[in-house]
């Protein structure tokens, strides 16, 4: 009995574990010391960024980060062992010894034929955004202390607890009246026409290195029916349906993601559909800042997005005012710092 | 010596061979059969991608193109042979059996446990500004017929090739000493102000044996700032791809054509601007619609795109007209209808 304990104890440190933020996961940053003149192609400065899947991590150097530039060193199926990983390898710049840390990554290699040194220490993005207060005059959707201005679909109370400032979305929240489970995707009371612009900061939980793709982590922003997507895309290749997209019909320019478990900000700029009368004259336009970088600019939405109407082919932008939604994906994303600015 | 001139004529043949545009390379496009219902993440039309790389093609199969748009079925190294590609087995979404022909492409199997089969047939997209006529108050830089806006490096005369409307990049010039030497060519006017550009490009389809930045190469210049020009069909376009700024700023997409297909840029220019005393206040921005699709928009351009990184950290934005520059990078990319349309302040 005293055994099985313990080993559901384990079981619970270890699933704790699991949902902490990896150290080793995000980018890294250094100068590369021992090249009097930098060749052409490479960069004094140097990114590093390790991304996991499983419990096997993935290490790039790159010039720039969130640009999709070539690779000066990239490496697969590295293993953490007594808190490092080692590595080392061939690229642009070759790694004869390479050691990652929480902290930092030391590297001893090559370029072309000149010894280098790289020594990054933890790099976090500047995000100008995050924290940042609703101006005067702009409306404030969730500021961390309640969630009056939220509701559940169909007018319900929004249940959601606040923990730290944020909430998170929860797939088996109960609901107010009769403690049936129910969606929890959040939903403005307000509706709101004209344009205008919408700061939310969300995080990707750091709990879903064994999914992939569309499984880890999604969520979505709502404007009507147009979603701008949310998701754990950190690392990849951003396709049409992952972080920063306009759901499956404009890929982000760039992917500009954070690593999961780190807060993230948008900065929308929405201009809603334009009619004469009744007839409709201009589409939808939505400008995209995901931490800081442009990742849509007054790209043009021709119809919902998918999932939010039952036929997008048949679709008509509605002319009327439109309530923000935070979408309940099966993922406990959170979500704090609300606000919208008409324009 | 007759063997030895048989193996002569048997490799220039082969060349030219090499030299035409590929038959299967480029868009296919159709509906799937099969489906009472669509499957959630399923369209009925779909499009196909071939590209080649040597002797080996890749199939892809994708709801849109020009959309870095999730994939279907993928399969590579296929070859070519008598006249067709055949591919089958289960590749992500799909099972199918089926072949390419240079018109199109057919196959059957199964999406889960559901029979399909798809009929694909060539597919050029509708280019709007495919042809677009010079605006009344635009400046023509290149017509077709006249080279007299355009001089290389040193007020040199064009070298370049006229064809059919189009003009040729030079690849094997040599200078008075006999040295080689590029021919890129250069506006002999100088451009003050914002200003839009069109311009129509045609890369040659001679080096499928090519990777990245040899596949190709080329670019607009305006002054010291580049809108790269490449084969980049069917990549994962990167910042130094066809529609990037040059190292600085990826495509949004890729936009690409096949090789041996025209393409067009329109592309809109803001130059930097200047204080009373000749310091920068405001970088460049650019613009680029690809084949009609947006790959920058309003992109701030913070130093030149040549040179190397070094160079582009110490560069300041020059102050004064600049002008426009075709490269020519060891290939013979085509150019034709080019003209300048000055932005009003």
């Amino acid at each position: 009995m005293k055994k099985f304990i313990s080993l559901i104890i384990l079981t619970l440190i270890s699933l704790s574990g699991f949902a902490q933020k990896d150290e080793f996961v995000g980018f890294y940053k250094g100068d590369i010391v021992g090249l009097s003149k930098i060749p052409w192609d490479l960069t004094r400065t140097v990114y590093g960024e390790v991304y996991r899947v499983k419990d096997e991590y993935r290490l790039r150097l790159v010039g720039h980060i969130f640009s999709r530039c070539t690779n000066y060193f990239i490496k697969e199926g590295l293993k953490a062992n007594d808190g490092v990983i080692n590595f080392s390898g061939g690229g642009r710049l070759s790694v004869s010894k390479g050691t990652i840390t929480p902290e930092s990554i030391t590297i001893v290699g090559k370029s072309t034929k000149t010894d280098i040194t790289l020594n990054m220490t933890r790099y976090n993005p500047p995000q100008s955004t995050l924290g940042q207060k609703a101006p005067d005059g702009a409306t404030v959707i969730f500021d961390g202390t309640s969630t009056d201005n939220l509701e559940f679909k169909g007018a319900k109370p929004c249940t959601l607890e606040i923990v730290d400032g944020a909430i998170a979305i929860d797939p088996k929240i109960k609901g107010a009246k009769d403690g049936a489970v129910v969606r929890s995707s959040v939903y403005t009371k307000e509706s709101f026409a004209g344009a205008f612009k919408l700061h939310v900061e969300f995080m990707c939980p750091a709990d879903s290195y064994h999914l992939l793709g569309q499984q880890r982590n999604n969520s979505g922003i709502y404007l009507g029916d147009y979603e701008v997507q949310v998701l754990d895309s950190f690392g990849l290749e951003s396709l049409w349906d992952d972080c920063g997209a306009i759901y499956k019909q404009v890929a982000p320019y760039r992917n500009a993601c954070l690593e999961p478990g780190a807060w993230q900000t948008y900065d929308i700029t929405f201009y809603p559909a334009e009619f004469e009368g009744n007839k409709l004259v201009k589409n939808p336009r939505v400008t995209v800042y995901q931490n800081d970088i442009k990742v849509q600019h007054e790209t043009e939405i021709e119809t919902a997005t998918a999932g939010a109407a039952s036929d997008p082919d048949k679709y008509k932008h509605p002319n009327k005012a439109l309530k923000i939604m935070l979408q309940e994906h099966k993922n406990k994303v959170q979500f704090r710092n609300i606000w919208i600015e008409k324009l | 010596m007759k063997k030895l001139l048989a193996i002569f004529l048997g490799s220039i043949i082969s060349l030219s061979a090499f030299a035409t545009k590929d038959e299967f390379v480029g868009f296919y496009k159709g509906d799937i059969e099969g489906f009472t219902k669509l499957p959630y993440a399923i369209t009925k039309t779909v499009y196909a991608e071939v590209y080649r790389l040597g002797d080996n093609y890749r199939l892809r199969i994708q709801p849109k193109i020009m959309a870095r748009a999730d994939t279907y079925y993928l399969k590579e190294n296929l070859k070519a042979k008598d006249g067709k590609i055949s591919f089958e087995g289960h590749s992500l979404d799909f099972k199918l059996s089926g072949s390419i022909t240079p018109e199109e492409l057919k196959a059957t199997g199964t999406q889960g446990k559901t029979k399909v089969s798809m009929s694909l047939k060539r597919y050029s997209p509708h280019i709007e500004a495919m042809g677009a006529k010079a605006p009344k108050d635009a400046i023509v830089i290149f017509d077709g017929k006249d080279m007299s806006k355009l001089e290389h490096a040193g007020n040199i005369p064009s070298l370049w090739t006229l064809e059919d409307g189009a003009m040729i990049a030079k690849t094997d010039a040599k200078n008075s000493a006999g040295k080689p030497m590029r021919t890129s060519i250069y506006t002999k006017e100088a451009f003050d102000g914002a200003f839009k550009l069109h311009v129509e490009f045609r890369i040659p389809t001679e080096e499928y044996h090519l990777l990245g930045q040899k596949r190709n190469n080329s670019g607009v210049f305006m002054g010291d700032y580049e809108v790269q020009i490449l084969d980049s069909f069917g990549l994962e376009s990167q910042f130094n791809d066809c529609g990037s700024i040059y190292r600085q700023s990826p495509p949004y997409v890729n936009a690409c054509l096949e090789p041996g297909a025209w393409q067009c840029y329109d592309i809109t220019f803001y130059p930097p601007e200047f204080d009373e005393n000749g310091k920068p206040i405001k970088d460049p921005v650019i613009s680029v619609y690809q084949n009609g699709v947006k790959v920058q928009s309003d992109t701030i351009v913070p130093t030149t795109t040549t040179g190397g990184t070094e160079r582009a950290a110490k560069y300041t934005h020059v102050q004064g007209a600049r002008k426009l520059m075709f490269q020519e990078h060891t290939n013979k990319i085509a150019f034709r209808n080019i003209w300048l349309l000055p932005i009003e302040k």
